[in-house]
């Protein structure tokens, strides 16, 4: 953890006609881990989320992912430099089959360019079939195997949410970011989920996960950067971050529909 | 009877490409294109005006017209190819509306009948060699039809094959949404222009195709209308197969010509009879889109087994 | 000049018609009705036919036939559009697409291809200005300033107006909040069709009544709507200015001078040839869709 961080965002500022989502939030993710970002709803975690994969500009403030400055760079560049992030209403095509998405995934196919289409048909379905064999081994992993031939559209809520993270996990990332990946999720599955993302960990995949959820966020997360309004009121190892008083006051606040409270730094 | 079976043949199988090059655009790529009669149109003149105006030789021309339509989709997609679809699609309309208006007040020089750039005598392929060695002109168009037939099933094998490829499963995920394919590293601009101009250059290549056996055009054959029949297709047939297409195409076919039928056993006007058949086919569409939306076809999905 | 100001005007007043109702509807419903304009063309059909076979005076005739046009309006959402409230955008536009041929073909079919003129006799042009304006779009500019004002005052004084501009806004909320979301819709409906009726009429008196009239102005109109900002009907207003100023302005402007200050060699005088009206519209639109695709006074996406 003494290395160079794998993500950082620093001074992040973005509002929205008028409100403020981000006011100056820097955050560091180290790589071999599974860094938390927390927060009560409306916290500013999705909208930070969106500004490091390039689907919101921010008003200022700089994204650097593994030495390379993000900044301006469309949400298809990000993602082939090897941040890779999924959608918290799990949006994966669903009138294409729980396999035609994972062999979506993979960046920089060769059967993407119409050229090697007809010139190297041969050396495309060699690539095709050596996804198909990675492709059923995540889905063996995310416990999806049987339904490859199925349509997404008829996955259960959390059986998306997993396919989310297999497809994403296709795409060769460096970095994961998933967004809410047990929000409205059934509890057993969430202990699955859970298992799996830290298998993977184990396996040396890099997470960034925002999540509201701090059970999940305690089973699994090894650092955590906390969000409350727009700020980042706490940051460090999970197991004392989530022990805060603040932080918990920060989420029971808000549930009693206080006013907001911001911590003293 | 038989002339006019070849006829209709011909004439269906045209519009068979049309219909594959729009169902690759819109049920593959969800690529809403309201202005598919501007490829049409270009692909007709482009070949009319390089063999006609230019002296070049037919094949040439139609190729010529199949690379000016992708060139027309590129530049119409380039600019738009981020924007919403709503607005995506009209400006697809009001791209192929300015190339049909430019058609309408220019006439490049040289003599042509009508004033609307109406181009006749527009030679057709082989008929020369044809009618020096005594065939008639029966089966000269049997010969073109069979030529037509070609093209269509050249083109049914490109746009089946296409969408099998890695490429074809990155314009399906672009049909239900951008965000997938972005957070995915996919290009979305890019596919979409790419989309275009392939299904373009198909749709140029018909329209040469037209100008060859008809061999007059003026931009009365262009109207709107013609796009919106090739929607009609491929909403009937079932948008996102190939197959439904091309039944589209044939079930839309038949009830555009039985109607002159009917003429000759009721006493219709002409004019009539023509509104009468757009109001059946708009009133088919209506019904298709509000009780059966996926079509007379269903998407078959592939299976990879476990 | 002030020739080139009337006949702006006047083309303004026919558009703001169209645009205004295209815009609610697509405020309220979310897509592209383009079935819009034939609105126009059946109100402009039945106020000659009232008028002419009923021998109705002309100002009922148009009244009844605004509110036929209305009820149509009503009549074809209840028949497809409100089946379709879940559907994609897409296969709405596609819905009215077919729907606006239909309409035109039936149109075409009942009364014939060849245009039809009112028989209003010999109404001599005023000179105003040292131009020519002719009684008839004078009552056009009017009915516009009329109708708009009207609008106006709908929307900002009363409560019908009040729930269309939040249902408009968010439809969800508004329904959540009481708002009888299908009332609205049927209002905006009979409102949106019943202005284009108007608009056809007007324009049907001004020049010729024709199957094709509306749909020959379905490019300006949806110009006109989003550039001055799809859902938004002062937007819409906006728009119409615009669009029916930049193409009689930008016929009648000798282009040489600043074409060949940018070196553009064109000659001692370029004007753009009238056939090429319309295209004015077009690129307009073009470029509203490259640049700022939700209009000058759109809101969001």
């Amino acid at each position: 953890m003494d290395l160079e961080p794998l993500l950082e965002v620093s001074d992040i500022r973005k509002h929205f006609a008028g409100v403020v989502a981000l006011d100056g939030v820097s955050v560091s993710v180290p790589a071999g881990m599974i860094y938390g970002l927390i927060g009560p709803n409306g916290s500013g975690k999705t909208t930070l989320f969106n500004v490091m994969t390039g689907f919101t500009r921010p008003d200022r403030g700089h994204v650097v992912f593994a030495g390379r400055s993000l900044d301006g760079l469309a949400p298809y560049e990000i993602a082939r430099l090897g941040l890779v992030r999924t959608f918290q209403s799990s949006l994966a095509p669903e009138r294409m089959t729980v396999m035609e998405n994972m062999l979506l995934a993979p960046q920089h196919q060769l059967g993407d360019r119409i050229v090697n289409l007809f010139v190297r048909p041969g050396d495309v379905g060699r690539e095709e079939r050596r996804h198909l064999d990675r492709a059923r081994q995540l889905l063996e992993i995310v416990n999806l195997a049987g339904k490859s031939d199925d349509y997404a559209g008829s996955l259960s809520g959390g059986q998306k949410k997993l396919l989310a993270l297999a497809q994403a996990l296709m795409a060769e990332p460096r970095l994961v970011l998933l967004d809410e990946p047990v929000a409205g999720v059934n509890p057993r599955l969430i202990k699955d989920i859970a298992a799996v993302v830290q298998r993977l960990r184990n396996d040396g995949q890099n997470f960034l996960i925002v999540e509201h959820n701090m059970a999940f966020i305690r089973m699994i997360c090894d650092r955590v950067s906390v969000l409350d309004a727009g700020q980042v009121i706490a940051e460090g190892a999970a197991e004392e971050v989530l022990s805060r008083e603040d932080v918990l006051h920060a989420y029971l606040g808000r549930r009693r529909g206080n006013a907001r409270q911001r911590a003293a730094p | 009877m038989i002339e006019f079976f070849v006829y209709l043949v011909t004439i269906a199988a045209i519009w068979g490409i049309l219909s594959l090059s729009l169902n690759l655009q819109y049920g593959v790529a969800g690529l809403v294109n309201l202005g598919h009669v501007g490829f049409f149109m270009l692909g007709a003149y482009t070949s009319t005006i390089l063999v006609v105006m230019g002296g070049w030789p037919i094949p040439v021309g139609m190729i010529g017209g199949a690379v000016a339509a992708a060139v027309f989709g590129i530049l119409m997609a380039l600019p738009a190819a981020n924007l919403r679809e709503d607005y995506w699609a009209i400006s697809t309309l009001a791209a192929a509306e300015i190339v049909r208006i430019i058609f309408l007040n220019t006439n490049l020089g040289g003599p042509y009948v009508g004033e609307a750039f109406g181009v006749s005598g527009i030679p057709r392929p082989l008929r020369e060699w044809f009618e020096a060695h005594g065939y008639s002109l029966p089966s000269y168009n049997l010969f073109y039809m069979v030529v037509v037939l070609l093209c269509l099933a050249a083109a049914f094998v490109l746009v089946t094959y296409l969408a099998s490829t890695p490429f074809g499963r990155s314009l399906k995920a672009l049909r239900e949404g951008d965000e997938v394919p972005l957070a995915l590293g996919k290009p979305v601009g890019f596919l979409r222009v790419r989309v275009m101009a392939v299904g373009g250059a198909l749709a140029g290549l018909a329209g040469a195709l037209f100008a060859h056996y008809n061999a007059y055009i003026a931009p009365e054959y262009f109207l709107p209308l013609e796009t919106f029949i090739v929607w009609a297709m491929i909403i009937v047939g079932g948008p996102g197969n190939f197959i439904g297409a091309l039944a589209g195409t044939v079930i839309i076919q038949i009830l555009y010509n039985s109607t002159r039928f009917i003429a000759s056993l009721v006493d219709i006007d002409a004019q009539i009879l023509g509104s009468l058949r757009m109001i059946v086919i708009a009133v088919l569409i209506i019904l298709v889109i509000l009780y059966m939306p996926q079509g007379i076809v269903p998407e078959r999905r592939r299976r990879y087994g476990p | 000049m002030i020739q080139v100001l009337i006949d702006a005007l006047v083309r303004t007043a026919e558009l703001s018609f169209l645009a205004v109702g295209l815009t609610m509807v697509y405020g309220v419903l979310r897509f592209a009705n383009f079935a819009h304009v034939e609105f126009a063309t059946v109100g402009a059909y039945l106020a000659l036919a009232l008028s002419s076979s009923l021998g109705l005076p002309l100002v009922l005739a148009a009244i009844l036939a605004i509110v036929l046009s209305g009820g149509l309006g009503i009549g074809f959402d209840r028949l497809i559009f409100s089946r379709l409230r879940t559907a994609s955008p897409i296969m709405l536009m596609i819905a009215s697409f077919a729907l606006g041929i239909a309409m035109r073909e039936t149109v075409r079919a009942i009364w014939g291809p060849s245009p039809f003129f009112y028989n209003l006799g010999v109404l001599a042009p005023i000179r105003l200005f040292g131009a020519l304006i002719t009684p008839t779009q004078i009552a056009i500019i009017l009915a516009a300033l009329v109708a708009m004002l009207a609008f106006h005052f709908l929307l900002s004084g009363t409560r019908l107006g009040i729930a269309m501009r939040a249902t408009a806004d968010n439809a969800t909320l508004s329904e959540a909040s009481g708002i009888p979301t299908e009332r609205i819709i049927r209002a905006v409906w009979f409102i949106g069709s019943g202005f284009a009726a108007l608009g056809g009429v007007l324009v049907g008196l001004n020049t010729q009544v024709k199957p094709d009239m509306g749909f020959g102005l379905i490019v300006e109109v949806f110009c006109a709507a989003i550039v001055g900002g799809i859902g938004s009907p002062y937007g819409a207003i906006l728009g119409a200015v615009l669009v029916g100023f930049a193409e009689n302005f930008g016929l009648a402007v000798d282009w040489s001078t600043p074409l060949n200050a940018i070196g553009i060699a064109a000659g001692p005088y370029a004007y753009i040839p009238t056939g090429y009206k319309s295209a004015i519209a077009f690129v307009l639109l073009i470029l509203t869709l490259l640049w700022r695709p939700r209009g000058i006074l759109g809101t969001k996406a």
